[in-house]
C-alpha cells in the first residue's frame, strides 16, 4: 500500500469500493440456489417485485446475453435452466435499502426439480454419473511424458509412491465482494475489486451487449484478493442491476454468501511415484492428478496447466510424466488462488522426496541440493531452458543455514511433556507470468508536464501488494528522478491501458517492465528534445509502451505449435522453507513455533513489501496445511461462515523469518521478478515434514487436523 | 423495541416473550442467521446489577451472571483458576468484553467453555423472575442443547461458588488457538492428600454429551489414589463410559473420546502439567 | 451516547452499532468482514475496551463512550503501522489499530505474546501478522 493510502487507512478515512455512497443509490441482493443440482421449473418474482421499496427484480431472461464467458461451461450470469451449485445466483434485486433488498431476494420463489448430485470428483467421469454439461464432466486434461517413465522407474534403486489429497481452500479476503455501479449517458462505471479489469469489462460488455469502451472499471481500493477477484461475477451483477434499476446500485456479499458461492482453491487427489538411484540422483517422476473445479470451468484447465509444469518442482528430472484431469461436480466452484495449482502437486512431490531421503538415509537438504536445477538448466518435464536468474540452490542453502534448521536436533531434544518437536524443510518453484505462447503483455502510459512532473498509468493494479510503490521506484530509477515527482495510477480501466490480470506473480515482473520501458522511451525523447517543456511544446509529452513477456527461446520437447497449451515459463521464482513445530502426542494438536522463508525474488525493489508478501503467503500456507478446508456433504456446504471455516489468527502464526535471496533476473525490471505466489507453496510440505520429524508419521492429507494426525498415530 | 429495563425488578416484570439480551454474542449471531427475530430486552446496563465478583466471609464467591467475562476475570484475582483458564481461551478479547456467564449458561451449548469450571466448582445459580427467586445447581440447569430449566420470564442473576479445593484447571482442544469453539473441554478440581493421593476429585467435560457433564466414573477411579500410570489408565478407561460424544463438523465422536482422554492424562501427569499447556494450547 | 467525544442521538435503537457508525455518522473506518464477531474488522472501543460493533445494538451503547479509529489519538501507533509497512490491503487495519491501542493502554511495554494475544480477535489475511506485531512493538517504544 502506498504510504499516502496507508496513512488514510490507519485513520479510517480511505473509501473502499464498498464504502462508496451516491445520491439516489439503491442496494442490491442476490437470490441464490439452496440446492446443489436441479432443473429450474419456475421463477416467480411477483411477490418480491411488489414489496414496497423494491425497484428492480431481474432473472436470467432479463440479461441480454446471459453468460459469463464465451462458452456454456463458463456459466450463466443468472441460472435460468439449471442450478449446479448451492449459492448459484438466480435473481438480482435492487431496493431502497439493503434489508429490503435481502428480504425481496428471499421472496423470489424458485421452483426447482432436484437432480442427482455429482459430489465425488473421483467418480465424476463414470458413465452412470449425470452430466453437468453437454460435453460431459471432463473440464480439461493435460498429459505429457518426456520419455519412458515406466522403464526409468523400473530401473530406479528406490521408488517412493505417495497418494495424497489437499482440500478446497477459501480465500477469505477480509472484504467480501461488492461495490457500486453507475450508468451515465449509456456508459457504466463500476467500482469493484477486480484482478483482471480487462476481462471483467469484456464480461460486462458481453452480458449487456454494449461496447467494451462503454464499461469503465475502477478496481480499488479493495480489501484483499488472492485470486478470488479474477472470476468474481460481482462487476457483472452490479452493472446489469444498475442498468435495470435506472439508478446507482450498491451491493455487497455477506460472508455466508462468499463461503457458499465464492471460488475456492481446487481440491486435488494426487498420486506420485518418484524414483532415485542409490546415490540419491533423481531418476524419474510420474504424477497423476485429479482436480475438482465445481460446476463451471473458470480457471480449471489453466490451473492444471500450472500443476503439470510445476509437478517436477525445481528439479532435474531425467524422465517425467504428468497426467491430470479437471472435472465438473456440484461442489463449490473453484477458481484462481495464490499458488494456482502448485501447492497441491508440490505437497505430493516434496513429501515423496522426504520419504525417499528417509529411505536412502540421506539428509533432505543434501538430497534436494544434488538434484536442483541450476540457472540455465533444462526443465524437468518439458526440457526447455530456464532463466539463468534462477537461484534455487542458493535459496535452499539460505534456508538450511538458518539456525532453526541447524539446531533442530537440540531443539527437538528440549521438548517437554506431551509436546513432541519436529523440524521440516521443503522447496517450491513457480513460473512468473502466464507462460510462453500466451501473448502475455503489460502496458504503461506516461505523460510529463512542463516542469518535468511525470504521471504514469500502469497495470496490473494492486490488490494489497503495494505494486504502485514499486512501479514508482522503477520509474525513479530509470529516470534518475526523485520519486516524489512521479505519480502512479493503477486499477482504473479508463486511464490504465489493458494489462491483463493481477495474477501469476506477474504484476511486478510484467507491469514493472512496462513501466521501465515507457520510462526509457520518455528518457530518450527527453534527451533528444532537450527538456520536458520542449516535449510539451512539441505535443510529444505522452508515451506508451508494451512489455511482452519473453517466451522460452527453445521450447525443448514441446511441439512449437502446442506452446500455448503447456505455456512453459522462462522465468521462475522459488522458495525454500523451514517449519518447526510441536505436536501433542495425546491430542494431535499442532503448534507452529517458527517458519523460515527463503525466497528467490530477483532484486527486491521494495524489501518491506516482499517481506510482507512472504509472511502473508506463509500464514495462508499454514492455514492450508493445518486447518482450512471448505467442506461439503453431497454438494451442500458445511463450512458456512468464519465460525466453522477457520483461518489462522495472530496466535496461530509464529515468528516468520524471511530471507531475501537476491539476485538479478536479467529479463526483469531492475532485476526483479514475481514472488508473492511461490511463498505459499512450500509451507504445506514443510509442515508435513516437521510432523514426520516429530512423531514419525508422514501426513497424506492437508489440512493436517488434530483428528487426522491422531488417527495417523494410532 | 420498547424501553429497556434498568433495574432487576423491571426485568422480573418483563413480558416473558421478550428475549433477554446480555452480551449479545450468541443472540445477535442467531438473529443474523434469521432465528429469534422477536423483541429483545437489553439487560447489559442494569443500574442495580450485582457486583461482578463478591467474596463472602465464608469463602464462597458470588459471580454476576450479567458482567462481561473480562471483568469477572480481572476481579477474580487469584481465585477460581479453572474458570480463569477457561476465560483465557474463550473466543477473543472483543467477545470477552461483552459475553457473560449468564448468556453462556442460558445458551446451553454443550461446548460452552464457562460451564465446566462452574460444574466442577459445584456452583449454584440464583434465579429470579415473575414467580420470585430460587436456586438451582448448575448441574441441573441445562437439559439439552439450547434447553434449560428456566421458567418463562425467569433469569439468572448470580452464580454462587462455594469454597474450592487447592487445585483446579481447564483444558480446551479446538481448531485453532483463539476464536474457536471447543472440540472438547475438560475442567477439574481436586486436593492432594499425603503421598500425592487425589481427594475431592471432580471432573466435567464439554462437547461430549448433550450437556456439559460430570464424569463420575473417572472421578471414582481417581479418588483417594495417587495418579500413577495405572490409575491414570483406569481413569481414562472409565471416562469413556461417562461421555456420549457425537460426530459433527468439528470432529468425530472417536476423536472426541481420544482427545478428552489425552486432556485428562495431561492434567493428571505432573510431568505433563508442568509444560506450559494448561490453557488452550 | 458519545462517539469520539461528540454527543449523538441515534434514531434507531435496534440498529447495529456498526451500521449506525457507518451509515448514519459516515464513520467508515470500522468495516464489516463477517457480521458475527469472528473477524474484528468492526472493532471499536466502548468505554475504553474493544468490542465488535457488529454484535452491539445501539440501545446497548446508549450511555457509552464509543471511540472509532477516526477518534483515536495515538499517532505513534498509527505512524508505526505506516512506516513499518504493516498495511497491505488495509481492510483489517482500522480494527487492528483500535485493538492495539487498547492493548498498549493496558500493557505499555507488551511482550510479543501479549501483542499476539491482544490481536487474537482481529483476522488479517494479507500480512501474516508479522509486520503488525512489529509495528505495535515499535509504537510501544
Ligand atoms: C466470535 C465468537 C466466539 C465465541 N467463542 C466462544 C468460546 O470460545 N466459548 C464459548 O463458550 N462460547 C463462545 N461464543 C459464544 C458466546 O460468546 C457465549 O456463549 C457467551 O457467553 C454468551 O453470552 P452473552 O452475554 O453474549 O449472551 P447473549 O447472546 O446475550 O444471550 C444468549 C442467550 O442467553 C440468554 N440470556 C443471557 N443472559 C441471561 C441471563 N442472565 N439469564 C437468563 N438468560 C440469559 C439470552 O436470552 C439468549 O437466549 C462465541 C461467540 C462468538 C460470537
Ligand atoms: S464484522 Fe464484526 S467481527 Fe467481523
Ligand atoms: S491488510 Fe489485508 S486483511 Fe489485513
Amino acid at each position: 500500500m502506498p504510504a499516502e493510502q496507508a496513512r488514510e487507512i490507519v485513520v479510517g478515512t480511505l473509501e473502499y469500493v464498498t464504502d462508496l455512497r451516491f445520491p439516489g443509490m439503491l442496494h442490491g441482493a442476490v437470490t441464490r440456489s439452496a440446492i446443489p443440482h436441479g432443473r429450474i421449473v419456475a421463477i416467480d418474482t411477483t411477490k418480491a417485485a411488489a414489496m414496497p421499496g423494491v425497484r428492480a427484480v431481474l432473472i436470467g431472461a432479463d440479461v441480454p446475453c446471459n453468460r459469463l464467458g464465451p462458452a456454456d461451461v463458463d456459466g450463466p450470469v443468472l441460472a435460468d435452466q439449471r442450478v449446479r451449485q448451492v449459492g448459484e445466483a438466480i435473481a438480482l434485486v435492487a431496493a431502497v435499502d439493503e434489508g429490503t433488498a435481502r428480504r425481496a431476494a428471499e421472496a423470489v420463489v424458485v421452483t426447482v426439480e432436484p437432480l442427482p448430485v455429482v459430489a465425488d470428483p473421483r467418480t465424476a467421469l463414470s458413465p452412470e454419473v449425470p452430466k453437468l454439461h453437454e460435453g460431459g464432466n471432463l473440464a480439461g486434461r493435460i498429459g505429457f511424458a518426456s520419455g519412458d517413465v515406466e522403464a526409468a522407474l523400473a530401473a530406479a534403486d528406490v521408488v517412493v509412491e505417495r497418494v495424497v489429497g489437499t482440500g478446497a481452500q477459501e480465500h477469505v479476503a477480509i472484504e467480501p465482494p461488492g461495490g457500486v455501479a453507475l450508468w451515465e449517458a449509456g456508459q457504466v462505471t463500476i467500482w469493484c475489486g477486480s484482478q483482471n479489469p480487462g476481462l471483467h469489462r469484456r464480461k460486462v460488455a458481453r452480458a449487456l451487449n454494449v461496447e467494451i469502451d462503454d464499461v469503465r472499471l475502477v478496481a480499488g481500493p479493495v480489501g484483499g484478493a488472492f485470486g478470488a477477484r479474477n472470476d468474481d461475477p460481482m462487476p457483472v451483477f452490479l452493472a446489469v442491476l444498475a442498468k435495470a434499476a435506472g439508478a446507482p446500485v450498491h451491493m455487497r456479499m455477506t460472508r455466508e454468501e462468499v463461503m457458499a458461492a465464492g471460488p475456492k482453491r481446487h481440491p486435488f487427489h494426487t498420486t506420485v511415484r518418484v524414483g532415485f538411484t542409490e546415490d540419491g540422483d533423481l531418476a524419474a517422476s510420474d504424477m497423476t492428478a485429479l482436480a475438482d473445479t465445481g460446476p463451471y470451468v473458470t480457471s480449471g484447465p489453466n490451473v492444471l496447466k500450472t500443476s503439470a509444469e510445476m509437478s517436477v518442482g525445481p528439479y532435474r528430472m531425467p524422465v517425467a510424466r504428468f497426467d491430470g484431469r479437471v472435472v465438473y461436480t456440484n461442489n463449490a466452484n473453484a477458481g484462481a488462488f495464490r499458488g494456482y495449482g502448485v501447492p497441491q502437486v508440490a505437497f505430493a512431490l516434496e513429501t515423496a522426496i522426504d520419504e525417499a531421503a528417509a529411505r536412502l538415509g540421506m539428509d533432505p537438504v543434501e538430497l534436494r541440493m544434488r538434484n536442483l536445477l541450476r540457472g540455465g538448466d533444462r526443465h524437468g518435464l518439458y526440457g526447455h531452458a530456464v532463466t539463468p536468474g534462477l537461484r534455487a540452490a542458493e535459496t535452499l542453502a539460505a534456508a538450511a543455514a538458518d539456525e532453526w534448521w541447524v539446531s533442530r536436533r537440540e531443539w527437538q531434544r528440549a521438548a517437554r511433556g506431551p509436546w513432541r518437536r519436529g523440524t521440516g524443510i521443503a522447496m517450491a518453484v513457480k513460473g512468473v507470468g502466464l507462460g510462453s505462447g500466451r501473448g502475455d503483455a503489460a502496458r504503461a502510459r506516461l505523460i510529463c508536464d512542463i516542469n518535468g512532473h511525470v504521471r504514469i498509468w500502469a497495470g496490473p493494479n494492486h490488490t494489497g501488494q503495494a505494486i504502485d510503490v514499486a512501479y514508482r521506484q522503477i520509474a525513479a530509477d530509470v529516470l534518475g528522478m526523485d520519486p516524489a515527482r512521479i505519480t502512479v495510477t493503477v486499477g482504473d480501466s479508463q486511464l490504465v491501458p489493458e494489462s491483463g490480470a493481477t495474477a501469476a506473480s506477474r504484476s511486478m515482473y510484467a507491469g514493472g517492465s512496462a513501466v521501465a520501458a515507457v520510462c526509457e522511451r520518455y528518457k530518450a525523447a527527453l534527451a533528444e528534445a532537450g527538456g520536458p517543456a520542449r516535449l510539451v511544446e512539441l505535443g510529444r509529452a505522452e508515451f506508451e509502451a508494451t512489455f511482452h513477456l519473453p517466451d522460452v527461446a527453445d521450447p525443448g520437447l514441446i511441439p512449437p505449435k502446442r506452446l500455448g497449451d503447456h505455456a512453459p515459463h522462462l522465468v521462475y521464482g522459488c522458495s525454500a522453507q523451514v517449519v518447526r513445530l510441536e505436536v501433542h502426542e495425546l491430542t494431535g494438536e499442532i503448534r507452529v513455533a517458527g517458519v523460515v522463508c527463503a525466497v528467490d525474488c530477483g532484486r527486491a525493489i521494495n524489501p518491506g513489501a516482499v517481506i510482507g508478501q512472504a509472511e502473508g503467503g506463509v500464514a495462508q500456507g499454514l492455514g492450508f496445511a493445518l486447518m482450512e478446508e471448505h467442506r461439503l456433504d453431497g454438494g451442500r456446504p458445511l463450512t458456512t461462515s468464519l465460525e466453522n471455516y477457520l483461518i489462522p489468527t495472530a496466535r496461530d502464526v509464529p515468528e516468520i523469518r524471511t530471507l531475501l535471496v537476491e539476485g538479478d533476473e536479467p529479463t526483469g525490471p531492475m532485476g526483479a521478478k514475481g514472488m508473492s505466489e511461490v511463498v505459499i507453496v512450500p509451507t504445506g510440505p514443510a509442515v508435513a515434514a516437521a510432523v514426520a520429524d516429530a512423531v514419525g508419521v508422514r501426513p497424506a492429507r492437508l489440512p493436517i487436523t488434530p483428528e487426522r494426525l491422531l488417527e495417523g498415530l494410532r | 423495541m420498547s424501553p429497556h429495563p434498568r433495574t432487576a425488578a423491571e426485568v422480573d416484570r418483563l413480558d416473558p416473550a421478550r428475549a433477554l439480551l446480555a452480551g449479545g454474542t450468541d443472540l445477535l449471531v442467531r438473529r443474523r442467521a434469521g432465528h429469534q427475530g422477536g423483541p429483545l430486552a437489553d439487560v447489559s446496563r442494569l443500574r442495580d446489577a450485582p457486583a461482578p465478583v463478591r467474596r463472602l466471609s465464608d469463602g464462597s464467591i458470588w459471580l454476576s451472571a450479567l458482567a462481561p467475562l473480562s471483568v469477572i476475570d480481572r476481579e477474580l484475582g487469584g481465585k477460581l483458576p479453572g474458570l480463569r483458564a477457561a476465560i483465557a481461551c474463550f473466543a477473543s478479547g472483543q467477545i470477552r468484553n461483552r459475553a457473560t456467564l449468564g448468556g453462556n449458561l442460558a445458551n446451553a451449548s454443550p461446548a460452552a467453555d464457562g460451564v465446566p469450571p462452574l460444574v466442577v466448582a459445584g456452583a449454584v445459580l440464583r434465579l429470579r423472575g415473575p414467580a420470585g427467586r430460587r436456586e438451582i445447581p448448575v448441574t441441573e440447569f441445562a437439559t439439552g442443547p439450547g434447553r434449560t430449566r428456566l421458567a418463562p420470564g425467569e433469569w439468572i442473576e448470580n452464580i454462587d461458588v462455594p469454597p474450592q479445593p487447592a487445585h483446579a484447571g481447564f483444558r480446551k482442544i479446538a481448531g485453532r488457538r483463539a476464536l474457536a469453539i471447543s472440540i472438547v473441554s475438560l475442567a477439574w478440581t481436586w486436593d492432594r492428600g499425603p503421598g500425592g493421593a487425589l481427594t475431592g476429585v471432580r471432573l466435567a467435560a464439554g462437547a461430549v454429551a448433550p450437556v456439559v457433564v460430570r464424569c463420575p466414573g473417572a472421578e471414582a477411579a481417581l479418588e483417594g489414589r495417587a495418579p500413577t500410570p495405572d490409575v491414570v489408565a483406569a481413569a481414562v478407561a472409565a471416562l469413556g463410559h461417562d461421555i456420549s460424544p457425537i460426530s459433527d463438523l468439528r470432529a468425530s465422536a472417536g476423536y472426541r473420546r481420544a482427545a478428552l482422554a489425552g486432556a485428562l492424562t495431561e492434567a493428571l501427569t505432573p510431568a505433563l502439567t508442568e509444560a506450559p499447556a494448561r490453557r488452550n494450547t | 451516547m458519545k462517539v469520539n467525544g461528540v454527543p449523538v442521538t441515534p434514531p434507531d435503537p435496534d440498529a447495529r452499532l456498526l451500521d449506525y457508525l457507518r451509515d448514519d455518522l459516515g464513520l467508515i473506518g470500522a468495516k464489516e468482514g463477517c457480521g458475527m464477531g469472528e473477524c474484528g474488522s468492526c472493532t471499536v472501543l466502548m468505554d475504553g475496551v474493544p468490542v465488535c460493533s457488529c454484535l452491539v445494538l445501539v440501545c446497548q451503547a446508549e450511555d457509552a463512550d464509543v471511540t472509532t479509529v477516526e477518534g483515536l489519538r495515538r499517532t505513534a501507533l498509527q505512524e508505526a503501522f505506516v512506516t513499518g509497512q504493516a498495511v497491505q490491503c488495509g481492510f483489517c487495519i482500522a480494527g487492528m489499530v483500535v485493538s492495539a491501542s487498547a492493548l498498549l493502554a493496558e500493557h505499555p511495554d507488551p511482550t510479543d505474546e501479549q501483542i499476539r494475544a491482544g490481536l487474537e480477535g482481529n483476522l488479517c489475511r494479507c500480512t501474516g501478522y508479522g509486520a503488525i506485531v512489529r509495528a505495535v512493538r515499535e509504537a510501544a517504544r
